[in-house]
């Protein structure tokens, strides 16, 4: 899978890259409109992390230009303006999502899986774990071929781990992933854990090993060595 | 107290004085000239007898012109020149009618022994009605100058003075906020011409300044979420190392702490900025029953872990005009605080009555003056949760839509409210 980032920051384009090269993915980077106007002319990718704001040009063009080229590539925007207006006009040019900064790395990653996995239309889009088997389109989990029924909040969160496997996820990161409001409350933490335990027992009761892996004082990391 | 009435108040006593003392002095002059003319014609007829009198040294005859009545007669004793004037009152008797007279009593010495009288009364009625007469219709002529004059001076301020309270009216309406600039008419009169163009000017000035406030806080809010990406992915990266000593965890913990609170304090400062610089511009019909089910989902796991009970009572249903995500944001922040500043096994009460959206819930003491708590940074929890920047951003997002949000607290029960003013409903049911 190979990823354009397109961020005129540099540091924060090499942290990008360095958890993306993580999860296997192959990642360029270019630092400004022209340079990702030449990449995307010459070369296909999977996914095109856009930033809007660009010292040079404005990261909505880039979009435009990659649907007059018919580029099948997936788009993300990311972006420090929290509007609504670039939102819809970013989406309405043919972008997929959209993520505001500042984000979470494991969270752009699992947005960048969830737009991959619908790109793949041709493809079997069932995520598969092992004994896991989840499907994304009826939001159905199976273990072992028997279904197990999870909240909606243990599901998001199952499938974030999963998106980051191998990764230690933060609970601040799962906070912010499983509620859209920017609300943080102190007990989130707890709440986390509770969803954590009850997700463990609906594994163990299916004869599930168990994935999840306590990170003292960080999160957790869902991963089978 | 208005400027006409000011004005009237000064011109009114100083006008009754100027005429009371011109209404007397004319009295006085128009008395003593009738007196005078009176007197003069009673000394020319005393002139005439006293000339036959001192010709033949004895009573003449004479005749007494209409009016007058004339006695002469003659004394024994030694008379000395002697002249008086005097009003006497004559009674008729067979009429009994009253008439004023004047009255010449004249006395002067004989050429042989003895003296004269001469008393000449002329009756002085015409004379005095007359003058009765002037000063009433001069009282008459001078009351009417008086009013028509406040009349004329009323209709006169009004046409001079409605510029200026247009300008008020004109001035009175601008919002700081808005883009539109205050305009004013170009009146004719220089003052107030002047006055205008100095007020266009000002209000001009103010919302430039303004303006580039608004712009440079947001500016400043978009410039600060770079770094904060940059810090907050490294911090990411670093807690993905292997073989991290607890003291290293603790560090990255506390700055990603910090990090989380210092973000979330730059959306607030961002969306306020948002708010007040009107980049909310899409209206929908907005049903906020439905939005506060939405949000109560959002919360729903929080509340039941907190074991909060939540009763939810809609009388009437409430649509309104007004941005979604604000409506969601408002709502949010409400609810959001209901369950943060709760305790277990609290409670809390959703009602929407009329037009009125009220959350009532348990909580701890409040410390805090609940006027205040819709001011920024204003926190009546010191436990560092909250960014003091919700009932702010409710406030700020009330005050776009003209809605009113009241906090009320008693006995460790607090209650928001907020009402919608100029809603758009229909009972609950019918959507």
């Amino acid at each position: 899978m190979k990823i354009l980032i397109v961020e005129d920051e540099y540091i924060l384009a090499e942290s990008i890259t360095s958890y993306l090269r993580m999860n296997g993915y192959l990642c360029e980077t270019a630092n400004n409109y022209k340079s990702a106007e030449d990449r995307v002319v010459c070369s296909e990718y999977d996914c095109i992390l856009v930033d809007i704001g660009l010292p040079d040009g404005n990261g909505l063009e880039l979009i435009k230009k990659l649907k007059e080229i018919g580029s099948s590539a997936g788009i993300l925007i990311l972006t420090a303006k929290n509007s609504l207006e670039d939102k819809i006009t970013g989406l309405e040019l043919g972008a997929d999502d959209y993520i505001t900064k500042p984000f979470h790395l494991s969270e752009l990653n699992a947005r960048i899986k969830s737009i991959l996995r619908r790109r793949n239309f041709s493809g079997n889009t069932k995520i598969q774990f092992n004994e896991i088997t989840i499907d994304p389109n009826e939001q159905s989990v199976n273990i072992n071929n028997q279904p197990v029924t999870l909240t909606r909040k243990e599901y998001d969160m199952l499938l974030f781990l999963i998106a980051n496997k191998d990764r230690i996820v933060s609970k601040e990161s799962l906070i912010e992933h499983l509620w859209d409001s920017e609300v943080v409350f102190s007990d989130s933490h707890e709440f986390i854990y509770t969803h954590i335990k009850n997700l463990r027992n609906k594994f163990y009761e299916k004869n599930c090993r168990d994935y999840i892996k306590t990170i003292y004082g960080i999160g957790y990391k869902f991963s089978d060595h | 107290m208005k400027l006409l009435s000011k004005s009237i108040l000064y011109f009114f006593p100083i006008s009754i004085a100027v005429f009371i003392a011109g209404g007397v002095i004319y009295y006085h002059k128009t008395r003593s000239m009738i007196y005078h003319q009176v007197d003069s014609s009673l000394i020319s007829e005393k002139d005439i007898i006293q000339e036959q009198i001192e010709k033949i040294q004895d009573i003449p005859d004479f005749y007494a012109v209409p009016g007058q009545e004339i006695n002469v007669r003659l004394l024994s004793e030694e008379t000395r020149p002697f002249q008086n004037f005097s009003d006497t009152i004559i009674k008729n008797p067979d009429t009994g009618e009253e008439t004023a007279y004047r009255m010449l009593d004249y006395r002067n010495a004989l050429k042989k022994a003895g003296g004269y009288q001469i008393n000449i009364m002329e009756t002085f009625d015409e004379k005095r009605e007359l003058l009765q007469y002037l000063t009433v219709s001069l009282f008459i002529s001078l009351l009417s100058l008086l009013v028509l004059s406040l009349i004329i001076y009323y209709i006169i301020s009004r046409r001079i003075w409605h510029p200026f309270y247009d300008t008020l009216a004109q001035v009175n309406l601008f919002d700081i906020n808005s883009n539109k600039p205050l305009k004013l008419e170009e009146p004719n009169i220089h003052e107030f011409r002047q006055l205008n163009k100095v007020l266009t000017g000002m209000a001009q000035k103010v919302q430039n300044d303004y303006k580039s406030l608004r712009e440079y806080n947001e500016n400043a809010s978009h410039e600060m979420q770079t770094p904060l990406s940059v810090i907050r992915s490294q911090l990411e990266l670093m807690q993905q190392m292997e073989n991290l000593s607890a003291g290293q965890i603790r560090i990255i913990n506390v700055i990603n702490g910090s990090v989380q609170r210092l973000s979330k304090l730059n959306q607030g400062l961002l969306l306020i900025s948002k708010i007040e610089n009107q980049q909310f511009n899409i209206t929908e019909e907005v049903n906020l029953n439905m939005i506060v089910d939405k949000i109560y989902s959002e919360f729903e796991e929080l509340i039941n872990l907190r074991k909060i009970t939540v009763e939810k009572y809609y009388q009437d249903g409430i649509i309104l005009k007004m941005n979604p995500v604000l409506a969601e944001i408002m709502i949010s922040n409400l609810l959001s605080n209901a369950v943060r500043y709760n305790v277990s096994d609290g409670f809390i009460r959703i009602k929407t009555v009329k037009d009125t959206l009220s959350i009532v819930n348990s909580g701890t003491r409040l410390k805090a003056d609940p006027k205040e708590l819709f001011e920024r940074f204003r926190k009546a929890h010191q436990n560092g949760e909250g960014t003091g920047l919700g009932l702010y951003i409710v406030r700020k997002i009330c005050d776009n839509y003209g809605f009113m949000a009241n906090y009320m607290y008693k006995d460790s029960v607090h209650e928001l409210q907020i009402s919608f003013n100029q809603p758009y409903m229909h009972p609950y049911g019918i959507h």
